[in-house]
């Protein structure tokens, strides 16, 4: 892999977590401050707050990651089964998702739900783990609950990993994910402290069409230079 | 319990408030309920939480109507909140009505930066019929508004604020406080952000002028800068948006402020990197941009804390009012809000509790505590009959209390109001520091365009980086700064020892004041009688007599009895019967069988049946002012007492700074009595004149006034008005009574001289502060400004200079707060 695809791996992660986080703030942001609400009163001070918030994402971050080596594992074994074409079509693939993320951010389509569904049947086994680890009492507590958090079924997540599986190796794929969760940090330690007006703001017609554009385009990109290094290797 | 699916629109997604697409159904059943949901994401998410037990989140999130985010929803929305504030009962909390029919009231408007937005929004207003007085208050974000209530309702004003994008409401102090807090952090998150940023930027940066000594391969360097440009987007886009904003309306109203150059800088920065980045040449300046935006903001935070902090001052006044009170009813007792208070209600005051409103005592003797209102932390005797002040706090023994102000008429409510009034004024001095600074931006802007031609043309590559630092290192924030925050500082830092002033200009004034005319007598003294001389006449010990006196008295609520009372040292244990009171002739009572009088000689002496009786020679003739009074019983005069009215303790001193400072003295007394004379004498006033009509003080005023001179007028505020409102300065001693009848510029609340003596002093340190801060200014945008034009000063050291300049001018003017009372 080349030192291109592997910035652009990451780049992409980044972005796409950066920018999907408007629907983060929507989302998972409801879920940073109800988790803010089930701490134990001790760990609800300011100080305690974001350090709490940051093993929340810790654990969600490292679940992203996992998912991440799993699908960059899946990857490989499809680029074995795929043969030399199987990189690029794995990276078209990625791109598609990406357009298809862009699409949904901004409202236009909604086919990722369908996906979500999918995410859903796998939740049901990890929800029944949150009711026992109530209530949080610690670090090591908030770090497993953002663990779970991190399966919670999400359109945006299911996308990028079709980028992380592209990456063929489970090293890369763990990366990719890593950068995407790094993206999705500002979002969600904000929320914290300016929830109501970032929200607000997410909710906005106009923010969301402009995060979804840039996916879009972060997705033609990846779209049009896979499809450009394929036609490449067929010669 | 409020339900929590009330608080989001039946379409949108319960979790996530979006819009949920028609023809969806992911909805959750709860309880019996079926909560709408837009995505299998948002279902799983709620479920999640209200499974966890955490569906109080959905409660407390923002429930519209109660949180001032319901006014950044849809116009429409707005519009149907702001129609409540024309409901009379809703107004009562901050509309005052006078008698002609005008309504006054303080809006709190968001988004104020600069003295364009205060220009914008006046003119909004006083385009609407009915308006009749606009005034921005720049450093409170505050609009007095006086309007007909006839003619134009609350609300309308308040959507036409609204339509030229700035949020008002109805000044209360919860709203205001809830607003400063809510810009407060927000203003914190842009500076995280703006740090956040500008720490990974010059990271990047580091590595980038690393690479460009030791050669680093382009993709790398691409990458860094991608890597710049990405973090760097947030910090313009969010944290520099105040900047843009004021911009934008600056210019829309045909204005140059000091955001404009900084908007062009910013832009121009970012522009210029990203082109570097895209085509992979010429230089970035991600981090100088970042530093920027970082810096500027750190000046406006701490700007804004002191904006703040005078606000809190004034703030904090209106909090020491509690929130219930314990009225009395019919044989009951009630604890009920304090806005539902009205004039006559009863109340009971327990030790230690605070003064809810404006009223008289009707029960009890206990001292109250005052400091709060007028810097005197002496607790103050209270008994039957007198006032007591909404805010001050009842220290030995329960009172009951009529009230007799509520709501806006309290004293309270009137000394914020008119703090109020004086900040929204814009003195003389505030309007020249702006014309200068705007004249400083046109001329910076021109000399930024000149700066640029002449590098483009000697070297191309240099142009830009320049031309920035020439827009960022002359950014005349210290500038526009210097004057309203000292002004700022001084009013609210002296309200709190207890000088009001009421008006903008009066610290302008003092400082200028060349002659302090007293009016009347009164100023001086305490107004109450004292007993400086007691003769005793008869069979009696001088202490037993007056203690006589005073059992005598004691009942009596009369001047004269107080002086009795004062002056014994302890309650009387006497026992005297049958006492009854001759109103303004004197008492009667018996004491161990001999029927006694204190009162007027005339009254006293009927008891022996003698006339014409005069106290001795000797003492008559050296306290000829001095009111006499007689005791004795049927066998003759038992002692003589002479009642003075005294002088203030501070009054010798408080003459002698005035004319160390070269101040020239005056008394003016209506009183033709030869006591002025005397007053005069004790003081060292040479110009003391007595029996003066009001006409004669006024015309003394106007012809000092026409020789120049700058006239500081001391009164009562109430009775003498003509009069002071034709000095430059009136100052009245106000000590808390009649509060919103005074028309005077400055009110002195502590009711004690020394007061004026540090309004003065405080007058100058202004002045004094104001001359540092535009002279610091002045001097460091014109050293600082060539050095920027010759290239020699990188960007980001631009950034930090200006940014150290205004810190520097917010930090003296920040001195001014704390006003040392001199003791």
């Amino acid at each position: 892999m080349d030192e291109a695809t592997q910035l652009s791996l990451l780049l992409g992660g980044l972005a796409a977590g950066f920018f999907g986080s408007v629907h983060c703030f929507a989302m998972c942001g409801g879920i940073a401050s109800a988790l803010g609400l089930a701490a134990a009163p001790a760990l609800r001070r300011r100080g305690a707050y974001m350090g709490l918030q940051l093993c929340y994402s810790a654990g969600r971050i490292a679940s992203y990651s996992v998912a991440g080596a799993l699908a960059g594992s899946l990857g490989f074994f499809l680029n074995e089964a795929l043969g030399p074409k199987g990189p690029f079509l794995l990276r078209i693939l990625a791109g598609g998702f990406l357009v298809a993320l862009g699409l949904y951010i901004g409202g236009w389509w909604l086919g990722l739900r369908q996906l979500e569904a999918l995410g859903a049947k796998l939740w049901q086994h990890f929800s029944p783990l949150v009711k026992r680890l109530q209530p949080v009492n610690g670090p090591f507590k908030a770090l497993l609950i953002g663990g779970l958090w991190g399966w919670l079924p999400c359109g945006l997540v299911y996308s990028v990993l079709v980028t992380a599986s592209s990456a063929g190796n489970w090293a890369w794929g763990a990366l990719t994910m890593t950068a995407f969760g790094v993206g999705t940090l500002p979002a969600l330690l904000i929320t914290g402290a300016l929830a109501q007006r970032v929200s607000a703001l997410a909710r906005k017609r106009e923010a969301r069409w402009a995060a979804g554009s840039l996916l879009l385009l972060f997705g033609g990109w990846t779209l049009v230079g896979a499809s450009l290094a394929l036609r490449h290797a067929c010669h | 319990m409020l339900d929590p699916s009330a608080l989001t629109p039946p379409d949108n997604c319960y979790h996530c408030e979006l819009p949920v697409p028609a023809g969806d159904d992911y909805s959750l059943e709860v309880d019996d309920r079926s909560l709408p949901m837009c995505c299998p994401g948002c279902r799983a998410v709620a479920q999640f939480i209200l499974e966890s037990g955490l569906g109080d989140y959905y409660r407390y999130r923002d429930a519209p109507g109660n949180n001032p985010e319901a006014f950044s929803l849809e116009m429409s929305e707005m519009l149907e909140a702001v129609r409540l504030y024309d409901d009379p009962e809703v107004q009562r909390d901050f509309v005052r009505r006078d008698e002609a029919g005008v309504d006054f009231a303080t809006l709190a408007v968001e988004g104020i930066t600069c003295a364009a937005c205060a220009w914008l929004i006046e003119r909004q207003l006083k385009k609407c019929p009915g308006v009749l007085k606009a005034d921005t208050n720049l450093s409170q974000h505050r609009v007095q508004l006086q309007w007909d209530a006839n003619q134009v309702a609350l609300s309308t004003l308040l959507q036409e604020v609204a339509k030229i994008g700035y949020r008002a409401f109805p000044f209360q102090p919860d709203t205001q406080e809830l607003l400063l807090r809510e810009e407060s952090r927000r203003a914190l998150g842009r500076l995280g952000v703006a740090g956040l940023g500008m720490m990974q930027v010059m990271m990047y940066a580091v590595a980038l002028y690393a690479g460009a000594f030791e050669g680093i391969e382009d993709v790398y360097r691409d990458f860094l800068r991608w890597v710049s440009f990405a973090v760097t987007t947030p910090v313009v886009l969010y944290a520099a948006q105040p900047f843009f904003r004021a911009c934008v309306r600056d210019l829309a109203a045909g204005q140059l402020g000091m955001d404009v150059p900084v908007s062009l800088a910013i832009t121009a920065a970012y522009l210029n990197s990203i082109w570097a980045t895209w085509f992979q040449t010429g230089e970035v300046y991600y981090d100088s941009v970042c530093m920027f935006v970082f810096f500027l903001s750190v000046g406006r935070y701490i700007e804004m804390r002191a904006r703040h902090r005078s606000d809190f001052a004034t703030r904090t006044l209106l909090r020491l009012v509690p929130e219930v009170a314990l009225r009395l009813g019919e044989g009951e007792e009630k604890f009920v809000p304090v806005r539902s208070l009205r004039v006559g209600d009863r109340l009971r005051i327990k030790p230690g509790e605070t003064v809810p409103v404006d009223g008289v005592v009707l029960e009890g003797i206990s001292s109250v505590n005052e400091s709060m209102l007028t810097g005197e932390p002496t607790p103050k005797a209270i008994g039957v009959g007198e006032r007591l002040i909404g805010g001050t706090q009842n220290i030995e023994s329960p009172l009951v209390m009529e009230a007799r102000q509520v709501g806006p008429e309290t004293v309270l409510s009137t000394i914020v109001a008119l703090l109020d009034r004086a900040q929204s004024e814009k003195p003389a001095l505030v309007g020249l520091a702006d014309g200068v600074a705007r004249v400083f931006v046109i001329m910076v802007l021109i000399l930024a365009g000149l700066t640029f031609l002449a590098w483009w043309l000697i070297a191309p590559e240099k142009a830009i980086w320049v031309t920035l630092s020439v827009l960022v290192v002359t950014c005349p924030c210290a500038l526009s700064l210097a004057t309203p925050a000292a002004l700022a500082g001084a009013t609210s830092g002296l309200a709190r020892i207890g000088f009001l002033a009421t008006r903008g200009h009066v610290l302008e004034s003092l400082a200028k004041a060349t002659h302090v005319l007293l009016d009347k007598t009164g100023t001086l003294t305490k107004a109450e009688f004292e007993i400086t001389e007691s003769i005793s006449v008869g069979d009696l010990e001088p202490s037993s007599s007056l203690a006589l006196a005073c059992a005598l008295e004691s009942a009596s609520e009369h001047p004269i009895a107080k002086a009795f009372l004062h002056a014994a040292d302890s309650a009387s244990s006497l026992e005297v019967e049958e006492r009854s009171a001759n109103p303004n002739r004197g008492v009667e009572g018996r004491w161990q069988g001999r029927r006694v009088r204190v009162g007027q000689p005339k009254y006293v002496s009927e008891l022996w049946q003698e006339q014409g009786v005069q106290p001795p020679e000797q003492v008559r003739l050296n306290r000829q002012e001095a009111l006499w009074i007689l005791m004795g019983d049927e066998k003759g005069p038992l002692a003589w007492y002479a009642l003075e009215d005294q002088l203030r303790p501070e009054a010798k001193a408080f003459v002698h700074e005035l004319q160390a400072r070269g101040l020239q003295v005056e008394l003016l007394s209506g009183d033709p009595s030869p006591a002025l004379q005397r007053v005069a004498g004790e003081l060292n006033i040479e110009t003391a004149r007595g029996g003066l009509t009001p006409r004669d003080k006024l015309d003394r005023v106007r012809a000092l006034e026409a020789e120049g001179a700058v006239v500081v007028m001391v009164g009562d505020g109430v009775n003498d008005a003509p009069v002071l409102a034709a000095a430059q300065v009136s100052i009245a001693m106000g000590g808390g009574a009649d509060l919103a009848k005074i028309t005077a510029d400055a009110v002195l609340l502590g009711d004690d001289l020394s007061l004026l003596t540090d309004g003065l002093r405080w007058a100058h340190q202004t002045r004094r502060v104001i001359r540092q801060n535009v002279t610091w200014a002045l001097a460091y945008n014109l050293c600082a400004l060539p050095l920027a034009a010759l290239g020699w000063v990188a960007p980001w050291l631009a950034a930090v200079g200006m940014s150290a300049s205004s810190l520097l001018v917010t930090l003296n003017a920040l001195r001014l707060h704390r006003v040392r009372q001199k003791t």
